[in-house]
């Protein structure tokens, strides 16, 4: 458990937890996953699923029609909207994704 | 949890000499105590047959080719030999080299060593060696897709044959793997050979990773790589569709921006980003952080416990196969942007 977020263990993916290494200004567990939400929530917003914070240790993936999955990592998620809404999110065009922001 | 054992898989196209350069290895009295995984193709163990001298047990893997059938086999084969080796049936081997076929992926055995639950407490990544016949090695690159995808695996290219091929061809075929893959190190499979270079040196080990990382860079600020970063340059690193580019950032970066990029990027596109390495400067770190992925797979980040020079640009290298450069800086720069 972390001591001070009081979640048990954390995100097993390569992306969590480099950021957070080596600095004073170094964001908390807490704020570097908020964070990321953030982003993934901004990714997805074209396809109006929306992702949020699970009990500090997964994610919640919310459909536009209301279908829900419980994912632990960013791999999950994205494999996760393509099944609730057959779509997906190419980064190579992000500029269209980011475009209806 | 007790040291774990580095893996190295060693691979290279149909007759490319990985036997005989295994053979070379093991000669060497540093890497005398490594045990070795050989997968057997067809009924025939060929290369089986023709390893002499090894000093570890072999294992020969019964199951045909390591790329297709055996993430489960591999598994099975290498915890079994470290129970043996926890109970005294086999010496107590530091490092394991896992042969492939010919024509074998070597994505997959790399996968297990890093995703096996069991196996990662106990083992870990290591070099990746691919021979490459001086011969043979210039056409087996354009005809065959499994040998190219070998070459840009590779952190250690092996030339092979040397005594056969004469310089010029060994000299034309330097210049195309270093379009195929930039970042790897050439050693040739003479009297010259470091073993320890091959083997010994790597980004996961914490007294070879600066130097490895090092090496990299300079690969990077040597190499003409093609990077929108520098519209000049010429963009030498092309192979067929396969191409190595580098793209380079002077502000600091996000890394949860930076994280959710590679991740969409390497699950959408995966099979075709062959390599990624890279030096990063994270905005609120301190210190660098190491990026080194295969395919979709990234190895877990580590910190440089200092940056190896003044320069504070972020370098990324891609290998890739069947994508556009100029679409992927684009996408991280509109992430990096849009998402801040």
């Amino acid at each position: 458990m972390c001591g001070v977020c009081g979640t048990f263990g954390g995100e097993d993916h390569w992306s969590s937890g480099a950021g957070r290494i080596g600095g004073d200004l170094a964001p908390t567990r807490r704020a570097e996953r908020a964070h990321r939400i953030q982003v993934i929530n901004g990714v997805l917003r074209a396809l109006h699923v929306r992702v949020s914070d699970w009990q500090g240790r997964s994610f919640l993936v919310v459909s536009p029609t209301g279908k829900q999955q419980v994912v632990d990592t960013l791999p999950h998620i994205w494999s996760a909207v393509l099944e609730m809404t057959g779509r997906s999110i190419d980064p190579l065009s992000v500029q269209s994704a980011s475009d209806d922001i | 949890m007790s040291k774990r054992i580095p893996v190295n898989v060693l691979t290279g196209f149909l007759g490319s000499g990985k036997t005989s350069l295994l053979n070379r290895l093991l000669r060497d009295p540093a890497f005398a105590n490594c045990a070795v995984l050989i997968n057997e193709f067809g009924s025939i163990g060929i290369d089986h047959h023709l390893v002499d001298r090894v000093e570890g047990d072999i294992v020969l893997l019964q199951s045909g080719c390591v790329c297709c059938t055996i993430r489960g086999d591999l598994a099975a084969s290498m915890r079994e030999l470290y129970g043996r080796r926890e109970t005294g049936l086999v010496p107590a081997f530091e490092r394991l080299v896992v042969e492939t076929t010919g024509l074998a992926d070597p994505m997959p055995v790399v996968s297990t060593v890093m995703h096996d639950r069991v196996l990662q407490h106990h083992f870990c990544s290591g070099n990746v060696i691919t021979t490459i016949d001086t011969l043979n090695g210039g056409r087996n690159l354009d005809e065959y897709p499994e040998c190219l995808k070998q070459a840009a695996l590779a952190d250690r290219l092996v030339l092979t044959k040397l005594d056969l091929a004469p310089d010029a061809k060994v000299q034309s075929l330097v210049g195309r793997l270093q379009q195929v893959n930039p970042m790897a190190a050439l050693a040739r499979n003479d009297d010259s050979l470091d073993a320890q270079m091959l083997l010994g040196e790597d980004v996961f080990q914490a007294n070879t990773k600066s130097q490895e990382v090092q090496r990299w860079m300079q690969a990077a600020k040597n190499k003409q790589f093609f990077s929108l970063s520098r519209p000049h340059s010429a963009d030498a690193n092309v192979h067929g569709d396969t191409r190595a580019f580098a793209i380079m950032q002077d502000a600091a970066i996000d890394w949860t921006i930076f994280g959710v990029w590679l991740s969409l990027l390497l699950h959408t596109h995966g099979e075709r980003v062959l390599r990624v390495k890279g030096l990063l400067n994270v905005a609120g770190s301190d210190t660098p952080v190491v990026i080194h992925g295969v395919q979709q797979m990234v190895y877990p980040p580590s910190h440089l416990d200092r940056w190896p020079d003044a320069d504070r640009q972020s370098k990324l290298v891609f290998i890739v196969r069947g994508l556009d450069p100029v679409a992927v800086e684009s996408s991280l720069r509109s992430f990096l942007h849009d998402f801040s």
